[in-house]
C-alpha cells in the first residue's frame, strides 16, 4: 500500500554543510500494518513522515501509494492525493482556531469531495461517546478553551479526510501516547514516530 | 468571518480615508462644474467700469438705454437686468468662495440662462413678479443661519420674509439672497454712500430701472453664444461683454490650483487607502500561514485554497470598504455640520462610494492572490513550521 525508496533529505544548516536528515530510506507498509518509528530527537522521524505524507518534498527518492507514484505528481494532484491516501493527527493538534470544533473536525471532508452525505451533517452525528456531544460545544471556536475534547478532535479530523493512512508527524519531543480508540478503528495503515516504543 | 474584526477594522480606516478625501475632491469638482455650466448657459454682460457692487459681472453701472440696445442685437433672445451686491461690503469676502451675495432679478423677463432657466427650490417657493421684501436664500446660506421658510432677514434695515430656500447646488447660489430686483437696487443706494450723494444732487439723470449691475442675455437657438456675445461687445458702447467660452476658460484657468489640489488629494487617497488594504490583507493571508499549511496537509490544492482566500477577502474587503464608506460619511456629514458652519465639504457622490468600493475590492483581491502565491509556495510543513 505504502512503498517509498532511496528516500533523501537534506536541510541547509546555520552554517557548515547541509545536513542529510535521511539518506537512502527505503520503507513498505502493508494494509492493516501498525508501525512505529523510533529514534532520537532529530534522527529524522517527523522529516520521514512528513515525506511519507507528502508533506514536503524530497530531494531525492520516490513514494508511492497503492502502486500510484505520487513522489512525481504536481503541486495540487498531490494535494489531492494527501487528501485521498492520508490522515494526520498533529501532536500538537493544529487546531483552526477561527473555525468552531465540527467545522475543525470536517474541515479534510470539505478539501476532498468523497460523495456521501454532507460532511457537517456526518460530523454532528458524531457518537454521544464522543466528547463534542451537544450541539453547542460543537459550535464554540476552537480557540475557546474545551480542553477535555481537543485531544479527540485532533484524531478525529484525520479520521474525516478518509485517508487510509494516519500518522502523527511529532515536531516537539513529547511521548506519544497509545493509538486511541478512534485511531484504532481506521482501517487502513498507521505509523506513528516517537522516541519510545511501546 | 469570525476572527476577521481587526482585518475589516484595518480596511475601514483605509477606506474611510480614501472616501474622506475623494469626497472633498468630489466637492471642489462640483463646485468647478457648477460654475462652468453656469458661464456657459448665459452671456452676462456688465457696464464698463470698476464697481464694487458688481460682483460676478465685475463691471459698473448698466443702465435701461443700453439693456435696450442689448435687446436688440441680432441674435438675442432675452435680457434680463441683475443687481448683484456683496451682503456684507464690511468683510474681505468679495470674489472668494465662501461670498454671500444678494442677487436682484427683474422677473418681468424669463431667466435667460439655459442651463439654469430655473433654480430649484427645496422648500417654499421662488419669487413672483409682484414680490416685494421677500427672499429666497440659498442652501448653505439658510443652514449656516439657521433660518428656514417663514423666517424674517433684515437687510440694510429693512425686513424681508423668507419665501423659499433653494436646493443645494454646490455653487455659488448656494450663498445667494435672492430678492426682487426692486429692493436690491433700493438696498444698492442704501450701501453705497458715493451712489446715494449722486441721487440726491440730482447731477445724474438716472431712474430707478437705470440702476442694473449688469445683465444675462440668452441666444435664439440656432445661434453661436460667443458670436452673439461679440456683436454685443461691436454695437453698444460701454459695456463689458463675457465671452461665453472665455469666461469657461477663464474660471477653468483660475481654478487650476483647485484642479491640482483634487489631483493631489485624489492620488493621496489612492495612495493612503489602497496601501492599507492592500497591506491588511495580505498581513491577514501571512498570519494564517500555518492555517493554510494545515489545509494543505488535509488535501486541499492550490485552486480550492485560492477561492477560499479570495472569498474571504473579498467578503471581509466589502465589509470594511462599507464601514469604511458609513464612517467617512459619518464624519463627514458631522463636520459639515459642526465645523463648517453649513459649508458643505464633503460630497459623497454616488459614483464615489461605487469607485470605492470597487477599488478596494479589486485591490484586496490583488493583495489576496499574491499573499495566496507566495503562501502556497510553500510545502505543508514549511507552512505549519513557519506558522507557528
Amino acid at each position: 500500500m505504502l512503498r517509498a525508496r532511496g528516500l533523501v533529505k537534506t536541510y541547509r544548516a546555520p552554517a557548515g554543510p547541509r545536513i542529510r536528515v535521511l539518506d537512502g530510506v527505503d520503507v513498505d507498509v502493508r494494509r492493516g500494518d501498525l508501525v512505529v518509528i523510533a529514534g532520537a530527537s532529530g534522527s529524522g522521524k517527523s522529516t520521514l513522515l512528513n515525506v511519507l505524507g507528502l508533506l514536503e518534498d524530497t530531494d531525492a527518492g520516490e513514494v508511492w501509494f497503492d502502486g500510484e507514484r505520487v513522489s512525481a505528481l504536481g503541486r495540487s494532484a498531490r494535494s489531492r492525493a494527501r487528501g485521498r491516501f492520508v490522515g494526520f493527527v498533529f501532536q500538537s493538534f493544529l487546531l483552526l482556531p477561527s473555525l468552531t470544533a465540527l467545522d475543525n473536525v470536517v474541515l479534510a471532508a470539505r478539501y476532498v469531495d468523497r460523495g456521501g452525505a454532507d460532511p457537517r451533517r456526518r460530523g454532528s452525528g458524531w457518537p454521544s461517546a464522543a466528547p463534542c456531544s451537544t450541539t453547542r460545544r460543537c459550535s464554540w471556536p476552537t480557540s475557546r478553551p474545551v480542553t477535555s475534547t481537543t485531544p479527540t478532535l485532533a484524531s478525529s479530523s484525520g479520521r474525516c479526510g478518509g485517508g487510509r493512512l494516519a500518522g502523527v508527524p511529532s515536531s516537539s519531543s513529547r511521548t506519544a501516547r497509545r493509538p486511541s480508540h478512534r485511531q484504532r478503528r481506521v482501517s487502513g495503515s498507521r505509523m506513528v514516530g516517537s522516541k519510545d516504543t511501546y | 468571518m469570525r476572527g476577521y474584526g481587526f482585518t475589516v477594522a484595518g480596511i475601514a480606516i483605509g477606506v474611510a480615508g480614501l472616501t474622506a478625501l475623494g469626497g472633498m475632491s468630489e466637492r471642489i469638482v462640483r463646485f468647478i462644474e457648477g460654475g462652468d455650466r453656469f458661464v456657459l448657459g448665459q452671456i452676462s454682460v456688465a457696464g464698463r467700469g470698476l464697481g464694487m457692487g458688481a460682483g460676478f459681472t465685475a463691471g459698473g453701472l448698466l443702465p435701461a438705454s443700453a439693456i435696450r440696445s442689448i435687446a436688440e442685437v441680432p441674435g438675442v433672445a432675452g435680457v434680463q437686468p441683475q443687481v448683484m451686491l456683496p451682503l456684507n461690503p464690511t468683510t474681505s469676502q468679495f470674489m472668494t468662495l465662501t461670498q454671500e451675495l444678494v442677487l436682484g432679478l427683474d422677473l418681468s423677463v424669463p431667466t435667460p440662462n439655459r442651463h439654469y432657466p430655473a433654480l430649484p427650490v427645496r422648500a417654499g417657493r421662488f419669487l413672483n413678479v409682484d414680490d416685494r421684501r421677500v427672499a429666497v436664500v440659498g442652501a448653505a446660506f439658510a443652514s449656516s443661519r439657521g433660518v428656514d421658510v417663514g423666517a424674517r432677514l433684515t437687510l440694510e434695515g429693512e425686513a424681508y420674509e423668507i419665501v423659499g430656500v433653494l436646493e443645494r447646488t454646490l455653487t455659488a447660489p448656494d450663498r445667494f439672497v435672492i430678492v426682487p430686483i426692486a429692493d436690491a437696487r433700493a438696498q444698492w443706494v442704501a450701501k453705497d454712500p458715493m451712489l446715494r450723494t449722486l441721487l440726491a444732487s440730482g447731477a445724474a439723470a438716472m431712474r430707478a430701472d437705470d440702476l442694473n449691475t449688469g445683465a444675462a442675455v440668452g441666444w435664439r437657438a440656432g445661434e453661436d453664444p460667443d458670436a452673439v456675445a461679440r456683436r454685443i461687445a461691436e454695437r453698444v458702447p460701454r459695456v463689458n461683454v463675457q465671452i461665453p467660452s472665455e469666461l469657461s476658460r477663464q474660471l477653468r484657468a483660475s481654478t487650476v490650483f483647485f484642479s491640482a489640489l483634487l489631483t493631489g488629494i485624489a492620488a493621496l487617497g489612492l495612495v493612503i487607502g489602497g496601501l492599507s488594504v492592500a497591506n491588511t490583507i495580505a498581513a491577514a493571508v501571512f498570519e494564517r500561514l500555518r492555517d493554510f499549511g494545515v489545509k494543505r496537509a488535509l488535501g486541499a490544492t492550490d485552486a480550492q485554497l485560492g477561492r477560499e482566500v479570495l472569498t474571504e477577502s473579498l467578503a471581509v474587503t466589502l465589509s470594511g470598504g462599507i464601514g469604511g464608506i458609513v464612517t467617512a460619511i459619518v464624519l463627514g456629514g458631522a463636520i459639515d455640520t459642526w465645523v463648517s458652519r453649513g459649508q458643505q465639504l464633503f460630497l459623497f457622490s454616488a459614483r464615489l462610494v461605487a469607485g470605492a468600493l470597487i477599488f478596494a475590492g479589486l485591490l484586496g483581491a490583488v493583495a489576496a492572490l499574491y499573499a495566496t502565491l507566495r503562501v502556497v509556495r510553500l510545502s505543508p510543513a514549511e507552512a505549519i513550521r513557519r506558522g507557528a
